[in-house]
């Protein structure tokens, strides 16, 4: 008995060693096992079919992503007569794939794999969060032969990676506090500030750019508190907040946000807030927590403007979104990043007639050439392939019947990237 | 001092949280020996159905009633249908409830959607009393904390002075002796499951006032109340109270100190209980 | 001592001996074939192949503890992320050469399994499955905050694969043939303790501690040693998440990384060292293509999963028996042992009959 499972152990040896030299002789660049190309993934020139690939979250706590984001695509495919699923651009057909993530970088690897070599899309199509974005990126690194356009993924590392087919259309998360951090200084006359932001790269980012600017500006920053995503109870953090600070900067988002404002309430916070861009965003107003003794007047800056925002591309563009399934009543910041990303797209695939030959360079060029007039402002795109956009500056009001609701106060036009990569500080950012 | 004070206080009210859903759990493993990890399912389940009943009615009270004995009657079915067959293979118990676990939390998602919600409460209770030595502390966190007191002192009175109380303390002792006498000791576990998953929901309806309902708070009051009951020693509603204090006042005090690493901190107070004591505080050496 | 049900041996055991090693080489044979197989290899390498591979090798040692020892740990892939995190440091902050961080990675992750072991090891199996599971969790934890070691969310990146001089495995087959292989050996490792002596008193401690601790074994320190050698198998599977990923962050070590493993186990079958990988196949299928078909991916998985532990409790890789099982029962209408049932095994059970049945239970 023994003995034999000692020879059964020796062949298994023998296998392995097998597969080993099996594999060490399949190093040879000649076959690497990957040069077949999948189909469609490299079509001729003059090819009149382009399929694109969208990434969006479909489970975990952004499940809704997935909606915006057809929501979005639903607008700007109606442009051109087509639906969610594809549409005739020019003569360029154009399909379109989806594939939902959980949010996590694991998944967006998974999926993006999934969409790039077994589906064989010849664009790439968001993803949602920034976890998953920084992933994208260093994928896009490693498959230069598709493009990708940015959904709605913010960190600032992203468009200074060098992946020279990676683009993004909308603004960075530290450029989303453009112009807010003078404002808060010079026009509230806020002199010192106190920070609530969640400890991971959104956050860094986004107080990064609002702090560096309101501390160039001449403010200070008389503490830090730097919570752990997912807290839920700010007691105690609440009281650290000194008596003498002049309002108090929430980088907190999504359910963080809600329980900070409405446990803001009961400790009798009297302090005006500064909030981070996803703090005080349509889906934290319109929950039902009590939150709006601590929410009203706090001010804010990002990508979508307040309620009472109106221009004709603004207006036409939330009448159509209203049509779409599944739309919220207005539309959330995912459904204005994805749209003002994806018309891009349309356009450069119009303007390229859809030619994906020589590495897709028409298809490229032209999304670099972009200067569109979106619903938010003008889109041009500067060397990183970064858009150079409008910024809005809002305040929450009470509005009618007591809900909360938005009001455009100022806009940063024309805000440009910066170079830095915030990482988490004390103090003024880099100070 | 004032902050001290007024941090503590802040550890104990979350302590109570704590020791409402820990106590569920504590229960259910004193005498039926299984461990239950749709647990915290259960409570997030609770925080929902509150969460409607209150919308609807705007009955604070009937909501957590409501929530308490539908979860405690869903916790029967489960019991009922796939864990007393296996009742005697704790491990197989787990992995069922947490496959449980696994589509309770999907099935909310798809109901109640990825962003927070918060069981809504009075306005006239939204207010700041004073505390003595601490200053305005919300009236709310101080309901809750006395809302605990009552329901650990009742769940101790239950246990230690009526006759189901004696039966279930003799089937902790020993459930087949406990059988011996003629107990019919499945029906007794079958009240036990009501119990502690009505108790978890009615903990998700305190816990969804104070604290937002939306997915992943599942798995955190899992996390926690394992903890908590891991701490103070399994079985032993009193180990859950001091488990739940020790976790609330140690969670509260590392966040004042070193807010990053709060959860760690937490986490490692139950290692180090381990290490001296792996029973726990209040758990029989078994 | 209760544990999850193994498939009750059948009395002809020996005689499957050839058919199941048969059925072995035949599945070794299609997977060394694999990367020619498919059609779109670049996704079905990494997406399919190289994901089934590392999730049945960190299942497999969470098997081997559960089989040899009789404890069900929920923290494998914690271990297992903590040797990607040793090598992503490693690669990435001290910039070491590939086969250095490699051993940095085993030594960390393995450390890390005997830290665990020390605290664990005094605690009784259903403490321990809630141990392991919260101690999952505080790595989770400081994973996603220590930004000066762990880079918190952003994680580390980029770790490349590396040229190890023998194999290129920049090259996707031979990193696919890399972990294969690291499969294979893992497996014979696993096979290879067990039989020795050291896994014959595991295999005594688990069933009657008691006993052993008065025949003068040193009962913890059996524990011990078997946790850190099982961390030791999850390390390997980590070094292959990093390499596959190319990047390392806390969702590696999430509760849905840890339930993954767990789930991959239980359908390809709690007591099998090789069902593991049937289950990794399964799993690794339903991330892909689960979409196609449901919105709900969770409810299908926990549907399956709980269906596996209701029916099947030897899972896939114990189907055949079950089968075999059923059949005996109708053949000969004698009472034959019935598999859904808590297996007590006698301690003296010889354990060389286990392992010539393992192959049958593929």
């Amino acid at each position: 008995m023994t003995l034999k499972t000692k020879k059964g152990m020796l062949s298994a040896i023998a296998v392995c060693a097998a597969i080993v030299l099996t594999a060490t002789g399949c190093s040879s660049p000649a076959n690497d096992g990957g040069t077949s190309p999948a189909p469609g993934g490299e079509a001729p020139a003059g090819s009149n079919e382009i399929t694109i690939g969208v990434l969006a979250t479909a489970e975990g706590n952004l499940a809704f992503g997935m909606d915006e984001a057809k929501a979005a695509i639903g607008v700007a495919m109606a442009a051109y007569g087509g639906d969610v699923d594809g549409a005739m651009i020019g003569d360029t057909k154009v399909n379109l794939v989806y594939e939902g993530t959980d949010g996590t970088s694991a998944t967006a690897q998974t999926k993006a794999k999934k969409l790039v070599e077994n589906t064989g899309v010849d664009v790439m199509f968001g993803p949602v969060s920034g976890d998953e974005g920084e992933t994208i990126v260093q994928y896009a690194l490693t498959v230069p032969d598709v493009t990708f356009v940015n959904g709605s993924a913010s960190p600032v590392s992203m468009t200074l990676e060098g992946a020279e087919n990676f683009f993004r259309f909308h603004g960075d998360s530290a450029m989303w506090m453009g112009g807010l951090g003078d404002y808060a200084f010079k026009d509230k006359g806020y002199k010192k500030i106190y920070s609530i932001a969640e400890d991971y790269s959104f956050p860094y980012d986004n107080a990064g750019g609002f702090f560096s600017e309101f501390c160039a500006a001449g403010g200070e920053v008389n503490g830090n508190s730097w919570v752990p995503v997912g807290t839920t109870d700010y007691a105690t953090i609440i009281a650290q907040i000194p008596a003498d600070t002049d309002a108090v900067y929430v980088g907190l988002g999504g359910a963080d946000a809600a329980s900070f404002l409405a446990q803001a309430v009961t400790a009798g916070i009297n302090k005006p807030l500064v909030g981070g861009s996803i703090a005080v965003d349509t889906t934290a107003l319109s929950g039902d927590s009590n939150i709006a003794a601590a929410a009203v007047g706090t001010i804010t800056g990002g990508p979508v403007p307040g309620a009472d925002f109106s221009t004709p591309t603004w207006d036409t563009f939330v009448a159509d979104y209203a049509k779409q399934p599944n739309a919220f009543p207005s539309p959330s910041i995912f459904a204005v990043l994805y749209y003002n990303s994806f018309a891009p797209l349309l356009q450069a695939i119009e303007a390229s007639k859809g030619d994906l030959s020589d590495n897709q360079a028409a298809l490229r060029a032209a999304l670099s050439a972009t200067d569109w007039a979106s619903p938010t402002g003008q889109i041009t795109m500067d060397a990183n392939r970064q858009a150079i956009v409008d910024n809005f500056l809002t305040e929450v009001v009470e509005g009618d019947g007591g809900a909360l609701t938005t009001k455009n106060i100022n806009e940063a036009t024309g805000v440009k990237q910066g170079t830095v990569v915030y990482q988490r500080f004390d103090g003024c950012p880099g100070s | 001092m004032e902050q001290f004070l007024l941090v503590t206080l802040n550890g104990l009210t979350l302590a109570a949280v704590y020791f409402l859903v820990a106590s569920g759990l504590t229960l259910i493993f004193g005498l039926m020996r299984v461990i239950t990890l749709a647990h915290g399912t259960s409570y997030l389940l609770g925080g929902y159905i509150g969460y409607v009943i209150v919308r609807e009615t705007g009955n604070w009270a009937l909501g957590a009633l409501g929530a308490a004995l539908a979860v405690g009657l869903l916790g029967l079915v489960i019991h009922q249908l796939l864990i007393r067959k296996f009742q005697d293979d704790d491990m197989r118990v787990a992995l069922i409830t947490l496959g449980v676990a696994l589509i309770g939390t999907d099935l909310m998602l798809a109901t109640f959607g990825g962003t927070a919600t918060q069981v809504a409460f009075p306005a006239a209770l939204q207010i700041g009393v004073n505390v003595p030595g601490v200053g305005q502390y919300p009236l709310i966190r101080l309901m809750i904390l006395g809302i605990s007191i009552v329901v650990g002192i009742l769940l101790s009175l239950f246990i230690n002075r009526t006759r189901f109380g004696s039966i279930v303390r003799a089937g902790v002792d020993d459930s087949q002796m406990t059988a011996a006498t003629g107990v019919n000791v499945r029906i007794v576990f079958g009240a036990i499951f009501f119990l502690g998953s009505a108790l978890a929901g009615f903990a998700g309806v305190v816990g969804g006032t104070l604290f937002p309902l939306l997915p992943g708070q599942d798995g955190t009051y899992l996390l926690f109340s394992l903890v908590v009951v891991i701490v103070g020693g399994m079985g032993s509603i009193p180990g859950a109270a001091i488990g739940a204090v020790l976790v609330g006042l140690v969670s509260q005090y590392t966040l004042v100190i070193a807010p990053t690493y709060a959860l760690v901190v937490t986490f490692a107070l139950m290692v180090v209980v381990l290490a001296i004591r792996p029973q726990g505080i209040m758990g029989r050496a078994v | 001592m209760t544990r999850l049900a193994t498939p009750t041996r059948s009395e002809k055991s020996r005689g499957w001996l050839r058919p199941g090693l048969i059925i072995g080489l035949i599945v070794l044979a299609l997977a060394i074939a694999f990367p020619h197989l498919v059609d779109r290899p670049k996704f079905w390498i990494p997406n399919i192949g190289i994901k089934s591979l590392w999730l049945g090798i960190v299942a497999m040692s969470l098997v081997f503890l559960n089989r040899y020892v009789g404890l069900l740990s929920l923290a494998q892939m914690t271990i297992a992320g903590m040797s990607a995190y040793g090598v992503a440091y490693a690669t990435v902050t001290l910039g070491l050469s590939p086969w250095v961080s490699i051993v940095f990675g085993l030594m960390i992750g393995t450390l890390a399994g005997y830290l665990v072991a020390l605290v664990a090891a005094r605690t009784k199996a259903i403490y321990f499955l809630m141990l392991t599971l919260a101690l999952g969790q505080v790595f989770y934890s400081w994973a996603a905050q220590a930004v000066d070691v762990t880079n918190a969310s952003r994680g580390l990146y980029p770790v490349p694969r590396p040229d190890l001089g023998v194999m290129n495995l920049a090259d996707l087959n031979s990193f696919y043939y890399f972990a294969l292989a690291a499969a294979v050996l893992c497996y014979l490792l696993c096979r290879y303790v067990a039989t020795s002596s050291f896994g014959l008193a595991l295999q005594g401690i688990r069933d009657s501690p008691e006993r052993m601790s008065a025949l003068g074994y040193n009962v913890n320190r059996y524990r011990v040693g078997a946790i850190t050698f099982a961390s030791f198998i999850a390390s390997i599977g980590g070094v292959i998440v990093v390499f596959d990923r190319n990047q390392v962050d806390p969702s590696v070590v999430n509760l849905n990384a840890t339930l993954d493993i767990l789930i991959v186990a239980v359908i390809g079958g709690i007591g099998s060292l090789l069902g593991v990988f049937a289950g990794g196949v399964v799993l690794s299928l339903l991330l892909n293509f689960s979409q196609d078909f449901t919105d709900r991916y969770m409810t299908l998985t926990g549907l399956v999963f709980i269906a596996v532990l209701l029916f099947a409790p030897a899972g896939l890789a114990g189907i055949g028996k079950q089968v075999q099982g059923v059949k005996d029962r109708v053949l000969r209408k004698k009472k034959s042992a019935p598999v859904l049932e808590p297996v007590q095994e006698p301690p003296t059970k010889p354990s060389e009959e286990e392992l010539t049945t393992e192959g049958t239970q593929r």
